[in-house]
């Protein structure tokens, strides 16, 4: 990782989740590796998709149209360990149309997890259900996140249990708005 | 601390299924992280005073040889006996033996987490000593024969109607599940235990080094009964919970009950120094102090896990953790549960192998480090218990699995992603794959796979990266 991505001047994640583990690379490394500097490097130029476009680019007012009602789910990596916040709700309240509504209990886990989902399916699962009944309580027809895992984990229980907003990642989303054209 | 029977994953799965548990523990925690909320969100000085806390309790750790034995000296001109104690064994010991002493037959107790760790009333009632826990909820847990759920309240997963049930055995007479009434009936019931006790065994919110006090903080006033009626008390605490001086005491006062329950101050705030004096009307006429270590050394001894003793024991981070809503308290199998007892508890008892498994039922979300009034990283305290537990047993399949899968996301260019994806879905490669990969059955017992990608990212982005080269 260090080295592929060495070259380049910054490294836009698309989850959260993977923007808080780079950043946190010295650390698992310990300060006194010989990789440590390379490593502080590589952390202060990664950032997480919509933090870098809003912070990084200066960018706040995205183009297009999405006239539907959306919520946020805040997945726990990006917010609490990359402390990415505001960004997404920056970015989506600013597309003409959109109607953001809030996610009951938006700071709680939706259960996903990394191996966690799949070595205690059941827990995961409760979680999971819990978060998608908040789901449905906001009426909303998509369901937007910046983190792949969980995208995922609660795209895969909505659809077993029927009719579901769909799911998209803040990225789609965008894409959607500036281009008209759906993503799935 | 109880030998749990069995895995947390086998507990959980039987928790999780237990709609009425879930429900109940679900709406407990959930009313005391809102509480906690409105009482942080409209006090603009709790992030001071959580930094504060913070501070004192860092200050504690770092000094604690030091600030107990100032606190054995300032004991010792008030005429508080200070006792030191190895493990639970040893503590029991002394305390059965400073009861007999006294010829002391019935106790009477408030609430102590440290008496649970210990398993004191086992041992007391072992002797023939006549045991009454006196906080409503840890007596309806030993009415129940049970352990407590949670730090501060300890029945949250009964009902009025098992309480009902509850108190009926234990008086014989005929009671209305009314909350008010049963609450009557316990008062009085507690009342007569109150009056007939011998002695009174507490534990200690925290310990004061430059005055010798003990401070309980409590709600039901059950606690100054106990360390005032009967003739002999004895304050247990885990060495732990010392603080420097009254106004770290102070600081404590203000952040538990806030990160607790919402409250700026328990109902009751005892700071106990020394028993009776001369010419004093009541208080006891001997104060025992057990310090309890049982593993705690060990624990300070050890740079990656020592903040965790700063615990106050608010259980904020219970309250806020996704899995312990599921879960309950009962699940992980000792006597701290949550998040702060999925640390503690591997840490306090090495040798309790199943107790490891605790750091593996986390999704890592970080709410409990979020919510923890003193700071303590618990989600990275997981990560390196999860690391050592590697290092002392390295899981051979996982590694053999995750080499598997780098290798094949190496590979990836060819699409096999995609196709793996499409086979795992229907027909009956789907099937033989379940069978072959046991996390791929557990994603699709609830989950859906998501539909294939066409193409993948990595066969993408050569012509993306092309197109981007140009437009610039
Ligand atoms: S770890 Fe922190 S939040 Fe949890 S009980 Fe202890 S002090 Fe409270």
């Amino acid at each position: 990782m260090l080295r592929v991505f060495e070259p380049y001047d910054a490294v836009v994640t698309p989850s959260g989740s993977c923007a808080a583990m780079v950043q946190h690379y010295e650390t698992v490394f310990g300060t006194a590796h010989s990789l440590a500097a390379q490593a502080r490097a590589l952390a202060a130029k990664t950032h997480e998709f919509s933090a870098f476009i809003v912070n990084q680019l200066g960018v706040t007012k995205m183009p297009g149209r999405f006239p539907q009602r959306v919520t946020w789910h805040a997945a726990c990596h990006g917010t609490r360990l990359a402390q990415v916040r505001n960004e997404p709700l920056q970015l989506l309240s600013s597309i003409e149309g959109l109607e953001l509504v809030p996610l009951p209990r938006v700071e709680d886990c939706c259960g996903f997890g990394g191996a966690f989902c799949v070595k205690f399916p059941e827990i995961s699962s409760a979680m999971g259900a819990e978060k998608c009944a908040h789901v449905h309580s906001t009426r909303a027809t998509v369901l937007a996140g910046n983190d792949a895992g969980c995208l995922l984990h609660l795209q895969g229980l909505l659809a077993r249990a029927g009719p579901a907003p769909r799911v998209l990642h803040l990225a789609e989303l965008l894409d959607e708005a500036a281009t008209g054209r759906p993503t799935c | 601390m109880l030998s749990p029977q069995g895995h947390f994953a086998e507990r959980a799965k039987e928790a999780v299924a237990d709609a009425h548990l879930r429900a109940a523990v679900r709406r407990t925690v959930d009313r005391l992280r809102d509480l906690r909320r409105t009482t942080e969100a409209n006090d603009s000085a709790m992030p001071l005073r959580r930094e504060k806390a913070r501070l004192v309790r860092e200050h504690s750790v770092a000094a604690l040889p030091h600030l107990l034995e100032q606190f054995t000296q300032a004991c010792r001109r008030n005429g508080t006996v200070v006792h030191r104690a190895a493990d639970a064994a040893e503590a029991c010991g002394i305390a059965l033996s400073l009861l007999r002493t006294h010829a002391a037959r019935r106790v009477v107790k408030s609430k102590s987490m440290v008496t649970e760790e210990i398993g004191l009333n086992e041992a007391l009632e072992r002797d023939g000593i006549e045991v009454t826990e006196t906080d409503l909820g840890e007596w309806i847990i030993q009415l129940a024969g049970e352990r407590p759920s949670h730090i501060i309240l300890p029945a949250i997963h009964k009902t009025r109607h098992d309480v009902q049930r509850l108190f009926e055995r234990e008086s014989g007479t005929t009671l209305s599940p009314d909350t008010a009434r049963l609450c009557a009936h316990a008062r009085i019931r507690l009342r007569e235990k109150f009056l007939q006790a011998d002695a009174g065994i507490s534990g200690a919110n925290f310990a004061v080094a430059s005055t010798g006090s003990i401070a309980l903080f409590t709600n039901e006033g059950n606690g100054r009964l106990v360390t005032t009626l009967p003739r002999v008390h004895i304050a247990f605490m885990g060495m732990e919970r010392v603080v420097a001086d009254l106004d770290a005491l102070a600081s404590m006062a203000e952040v538990l009950p806030r990160s607790a329950t919402g409250q700026k101050l328990t109902s009751y705030c005892t700071v106990i120094t020394g028993p009776r004096g001369p010419g004093e009307l009541d208080g006891p006429e001997h104060l025992h102090v057990i310090i309890v270590d049982n593993g705690r050394s060990a624990v300070w001894r050890d740079p990656e896990f020592r903040d965790v003793l700063r615990c106050i024991r608010c259980a904020a981070c219970l309250n806020v953790c996704p899995v312990y809503a599921q879960v309950g308290g009962h699940s992980y199998g000792g006597t701290y549960p949550g998040p702060i007892g999925a640390v503690l508890t591997p840490l306090l008892r090495p040798e309790q192998r199943s107790a490891t498994e605790l750091a593996e039922a986390s999704t890592l979300c970080a709410a409990c480090t979020e919510a923890c009034p003193v700071g303590i990283p618990l989600h990275d305290m997981l990560v390196r218990l999860r690391r050592r537990e590697q290092a002392l047993h390295p899981h051979r399949v996982q590694r053999l699995m995750l080499r598997v899968a780098m290798r094949f996301a190496r590979s990836a260019k060819a699409g096999a992603l995609p196709a793996l994806l499409r086979a795992a879905s229907h027909g009956g490669t789907a099937i033989v794959l379940r069978k072959l990969v046991p996390a791929l059955d557990h994603w699709q017992r609830t989950r859906a796979l998501p539909p294939a990608p066409a193409q993948t990212f990595r066969a993408l982005w050569p012509q993306l990266a092309q197109e981007a080269m140009n437009e610039h």
